[in-house]
Parts: C-alpha cells; sequence; structure tokens
C-alpha cells in the first residue's frame, strides 16, 4: 500500500516537473519575444493612466455602459481586462499548440514520455502566468489607487472561471492537433463568444431566443462571475447557484478537454502528427 | 534476448496509401543498422512506429523486448529520435536550454539533467556554442544538438532520421565522425534512416534497403558489396570522337545500350570483376593518354540502384541507366 502512495506520489511530482519545465520554458522564449515584452509593459501602463486621467475627469461619476449596472471606471477597466483575457484565452492555447506544430517541437516533445496533455498543460499554464502577470500588473495598482475590492465568493468564481478557462484551452489544443490549423475555427467561435456571452453586449440586454445560446456557453458564466466581481451588478443567477453552476462547468469542461485530447492523441498516433509520410 | 530492435510484418496504411507492407527486420544489440531508401520509401514511417509515434496497421515491433503499441511509455524511455527537422528546436532557446527543457520531458531531474547537458555539450563540441540562442547556430550545430537531445536521457537506442540531410560535405564528415564514435564508444543501437549512400556505408554494419513500403534486401554491408556481380565500376573517356568510343566498345565486346549520339557523352562505362584481364586488354588496345580511365570499388549505391531495378523487374544484365551517359554490357569479366 505504502509503495504504491510512494509510487503515485512520484508519478504526480515528475508530471508537475514535465508542466513546469514546459511553463517556465514557454515563457523564457514568450519574454525572449521584443512585442511581447512591450505589450505586457504597455497594456497596464495604459489602464492606469486611463484610470487615473479619466477617473480624474470624472470625478466620482459612475458610468453606465449598457450593462444594467453602473460603477467607476477603474472599475470598469478591471472588468474590461478580465472579459479582455477571457475572451483571448482559448486562442491563445489553440496559437500556441499551432505553432509548435509548425515549429516540430511538439512532435520532438511527444517522443518523451511525457504525454499531450502535460504539454498542453504547461503551455496553459505558461499562457496563464504571462497574461495572469499583466493582469496583477494592472489590478495591484488600481486596488490600491482607487481601493477595488471583490467579494470572497466572487474571487470564488473567478478562480473556478480559470479553471474552466483550462478546460476550454485543452478542447482547443485538441482541435489543433487534429487539424492542424484551427485559425479559421478559432477566430469564428472567438466571435461567437464575444457576441453571445456578453463581451459585446450584456446577456441580459440580448433577446430572449438567443440568450439560450449564450447559456451554452461556459464562458458566459465565466464573464458573468468576472462582471459580477468588479462592477457589483447581479448575476445572472444568484451567486450561490453560480458558484456551484461554474464548479459542476469546471469539472465538466475539464473531463471534456482531456478526453478530446486522448482523442487527438490517438489520431495523431494514426496519422501523425504532419500527416505528412 | 540480444534484438534491440525488431520489426515483424509491419504494415501501415494511411486511408489509400500504404506505406509500408510487411516489412520485417531485426537489429541486434549495439549495432549499427541503416534503413535505405528513396523519398517516400517509408523509412520516416518505420522510425515513427519503432519510436511509437505511430501505430502500425498490422504487424508486431519491439524495443529492447517491449511492445511498442502496449507499452510505448516504456519505449519512449528506452529510445532516443533525432528528426531531420532542424526547427525541431527551440530557436529562442540556448542550446543547453532546449537540452534541458528535453530532460525534464524524460523525468530527469535538475541536477541529472544540468550534468547530462554539460556532458554532451562538451563531447559534441558545443561548450561554448551552448549559452547561445539556437537560431544563432549553423545548420551543422543544429544537427548535433539534436543528436545530444536525442541522447540526453542516455537511452540505449537511437532512432535517427535523415541525420545528414540540409548539411554541408564538412559538417556532414564532422557528424558521421560523432556517429562513429557514439557507436563505438557507449555502445548504443543506433537506427539510421537515409538515402545518403556513401555516409550510411562508413557508418553502419548492416542495411536494409526499403523501396515503395517493402524490404528489397539486407544483410552485413560487406555482404551486400559481395553479391554484385561486379566488384569495380570503370569509367573510360571522355573519347575523342564517337568513330572511336564505338570502336573501343565493339572491341571490348560491349553493346551501347544509350549510343553517344543520344547522349552527347563519350564516356563508356564497364563494370568488372578482374581488373587485371581489363587492363591487359585495354592494353592490348592502345588507347593513348588521351583517354582517361577511373577505377572504384562497388558502393552500397550499385547495390541499392540494382537491388531497386531487381524489385521493379527491370533489370537487364549489367545495363543501367547511369548518370554518366552511355552504358556499355560489359562482357569481361
Amino acid at each position: 500500500m505504502l509503495i504504491k502512495v510512494k509510487k503515485a506520489l512520484s508519478s504526480v511530482r515528475l508530471s508537475f516537473r514535465v508542466i513546469w519545465s514546459v511553463a517556465s520554458y514557454n515563457l523564457r522564449i514568450t519574454y525572449r519575444y521584443p512585442a511581447n515584452v512591450i505589450f505586457a509593459v504597455a497594456m497596464p501602463v495604459l489602464f492606469i493612466l486611463m484610470a487615473a486621467l479619466f477617473s480624474n475627469v470624472v470625478e466620482n461619476a459612475l458610468v453606465t455602459i449598457m450593462t444594467g449596472g453602473e460603477s467607476s471606471l477603474p472599475r470598469y477597466l478591471a472588468a474590461g481586462l478580465g472579459v479582455w483575457f477571457i475572451s483571448n484565452s482559448m486562442s491563445g492555447i489553440a496559437n500556441a499548440v499551432e505553432t509548435e506544430i509548425g515549429w516540430g517541437t511538439l512532435a520532438s516533445s511527444l517522443f518523451s514520455p511525457a504525454t499531450p496533455a502535460q504539454i498542453m498543460a504547461g503551455l496553459a499554464l505558461s499562457n496563464l502566468i504571462y497574461g495572469g502577470s499583466i493582469g496583477a500588473l494592472v489590478l495591484v495598482p488600481l486596488a490600491c489607487l482607487f481601493g477595488l475590492t471583490a467579494p470572497h465568493l466572487g474571487l470564488l468564481r473567478l478562480l473556478l472561471g480559470l479553471v474552466v478557462l483550462y478546460g476550454m484551452g485543452m478542447l482547443f489544443a485538441a482541435l489543433a492537433m487534429r487539424w492542424r490549423r484551427v485559425g479559421g475555427l478559432i477566430s469564428a467561435l472567438a466571435f461567437a463568444e464575444q457576441f453571445f456571452c456578453g463581451v459585446f453586449i450584456p446577456v441580459r440586454l440580448l433577446p430572449v431566443g438567443l440568450r439560450c445560446f449564450s447559456y451554452a456557453f461556459p464562458q458566459t458564466w465565466v464573464i458573468d462571475g468576472v462582471r459580477s466581481a468588479f462592477l457589483g451588478v447581479d448575476p445572472l443567477l444568484p451567486a450561490r447557484t453560480e458558484t456551484i453552476l461554474l464548479a459542476a462547468l469546471a469539472a465538466l469542461v475539464n473531463g471534456v478537454g482531456f478526453a478530446a485530447l486522448r482523442l487527438a492523441e490517438k489520431r495523431v498516433r494514426q496519422y501523425g502528427l504532419s500527416e505528412q509520410y | 534476448m540480444n534484438r534491440a530492435l525488431e520489426a515483424d510484418n509491419v504494415t501501415k496504411r494511411y486511408n489509400k496509401v500504404v506505406a509500408l507492407q510487411g516489412v520485417s527486420f531485426s537489429v541486434r544489440r549495439g549495432e549499427v543498422f541503416g534503413l535505405l531508401g528513396p523519398n517516400g520509401a517509408g523509412k520516416t514511417t518505420m522510425a515513427n512506429i519503432l519510436s511509437t509515434h505511430l501505430l502500425p496497421t498490422s504487424g508486431t515491433t519491439r524495443v529492447m523486448g517491449r511492445d511498442c503499441v502496449a507499452e510505448a511509455r516504456q519505449v519512449r524511455t528506452l529510445v532516443g529520435v533525432a528528426p531531420s527537422n532542424p526547427r525541431s528546436l527551440y530557436w529562442r532557446l540556448t542550446g543547453r536550454e532546449n537540452l534541458m527543457r528535453f530532460a525534464f520531458l524524460y523525468g530527469l531531474d535538475a541536477r541529472t539533467a544540468g550534468r547530462r547537458a554539460s556532458e554532451l555539450l562538451e563531447r559534441f563540441g558545443l561548450r561554448e556554442a551552448g549559452n547561445r540562442f539556437v537560431g544563432e547556430y549553423s545548420t551543422g550545430m543544429r544537427a548535433k544538438l539534436i543528436l545530444a537531445r536525442a541522447m540526453i536521457h542516455d537511452p540505449p537506442v537511437l532512432i535517427l532520421d535523415e541525420p545528414w540531410a540540409t548539411l554541408d560535405p564538412e559538417a556532414r564528415i564532422d557528424l558521421t565522425g560523432l556517429l562513429r564514435e557514439v557507436a563505438v564508444g557507449e555502445q548504443k543501437t543506433i537506427l539510421v534512416c537515409s538515402h545518403d549512400l556513401p555516409l550510411v556505408e562508413k557508418v553502419c554494419d548492416r542495411v536494409a534497403v526499403i523501396d515503395k513500403g517493402t524490404v528489397i534486401c539486407s544483410g552485413k554491408t560487406s555482404e551486400l558489396l559481395a553479391s554484385l556481380p561486379y566488384q569495380y565500376v570503370i569509367h573510360l573517356g571522355p573519347f575523342p570522337d564517337m568513330g572511336r568510343t564505338k570502336a573501343v566498345a565493339a572491341t571490348l565486346g560491349a553493346r551501347l545500350e544509350h549510343p553517344p549520339q543520344v547522349t552527347g557523352r563519350r564516356v563508356i562505362r564497364l563494370k568488372v570483376t578482374d581488373l587485371i584481364t581489363l587492363f591487359r586488354v585495354l592494353d592490348d588496345m592502345r588507347l593513348g593518354r588521351e583517354v582517361g580511365i577511373s577505377v572504384r570499388s562497388v558502393t552500397l549505391e550499385d547495390v541499392y540502384l540494382s537491388r531497386r531495378r531487381q524489385a521493379e523487374g527491370t533489370q537487364s544484365g549489367d545495363v543501367d541507366k547511369g548518370e554518366e551517359g552511355p552504358v556499355i554490357r560489359q562482357t569481361i569479366v
């Protein structure tokens, strides 16, 4: 029994080592492209400048932008950043997989005992750290300067939202492994997501007939969590129910994502990663 | 169990394309084995099946006695794969970082990974370059790094897919020396997939020639060379005129298969076993100094072309469509 536990622990440790190595080296590559560094610095500066300059202009004024709620400009900026992060996260992981396939580095990684799921997890983690670091560079100064706070349940929903996004990332990574060029599909889905999930228009303002599509997208609930956490607007469902729903979605989407990756791996072993022979 | 690699009746189909058809061979431990064949012959497919990257449609493959399908993860720890694509490295990572990253994928801890990376960089002459981005490397340096990466977890078996592709002559010689060193020094089993026959001949103990998905011959390099009905290839010429070319060919009892007036070349190619007899005949003919004579021993390339023609069923004695132009049926043996 003890040996089994030791083996399991060793396997978990090995798995984390693989995931961390993929993530850490991918981050090094990311930060070695000057454009990525410029973006990572410029975006927080831009956000903070906007908050500082325009909050002074409309001091103490509350902003209402089609959300059905009203809040201060820094809070809108924080929510906007969160929504931007969500709408870009799934294309980010798919792009990373596409790039690795194009380079031939994914094939080399798959010659090792590491599984596609571990490699995808590493890529997703590096994306999360890169995006998260930008988010932190915006949110921490905003919180300090403008006293932004989020309710505890809101923070939990944000965390669960990240787990849901990770599952979505696995799903799109599987699509990229299966079809290699999924940029068009991702763009189409990203647009659908932006339209239906409350990026352009809050879900509660959509016609009733369209809302059923919105509810089917896991991102709807993640974005709703961000909006309610930062803007204080009422969530689509009661906060507690939405938290449970997000937890269920996190399990479901990750399960589906993992299964999709396994299927993609099977396909890759049938036909090869590049399907060239 | 002395076999490091085994392929037994392996068939691989990609939809309607048959990439491999009943391929069987085995490689002994510590042996350097060459899998030869033209582009599209199925070499890379075979390498991918042995490295568990692809599943065979039927047949079995084993690495160090372990089944490549049922025990794929264990097999991956036993095999180091060096693909031909130089882009399979991370160009924005240094040589050392590339090795470290892949070492972690094989489960090595940081200390072991660092030690192995240093050893391999030193061994392959990349110590100085180890801290430079791979994007700044020459193609030869990248080929070495890919080989080093394949060896990072110290596997008993190496599978090298077109290791000399894209290399200049100097880098080819350099890499060939390294491969021999690895094969002899570390007693690794190496499978080399290539169509670069002269280099394969230098490195490999045994070879199998694969064409259109089937093995058309296999054996020790020396045995395959000895199996040809001739041991030397002679080039006579160029002759000053066509008339002289035909006269010499007639004296040698050779028949012009591709008349020089068609190809515009005045060189006669002969395949012989007995050089002394041929030189006596040539001496009697008093060819004069204006006609050059070159002699070379048979190479794997001759074996390869001969077996390919046999497989295609188009062989007719010693006639071939050599690159030199007119081809003579050799009668002097």
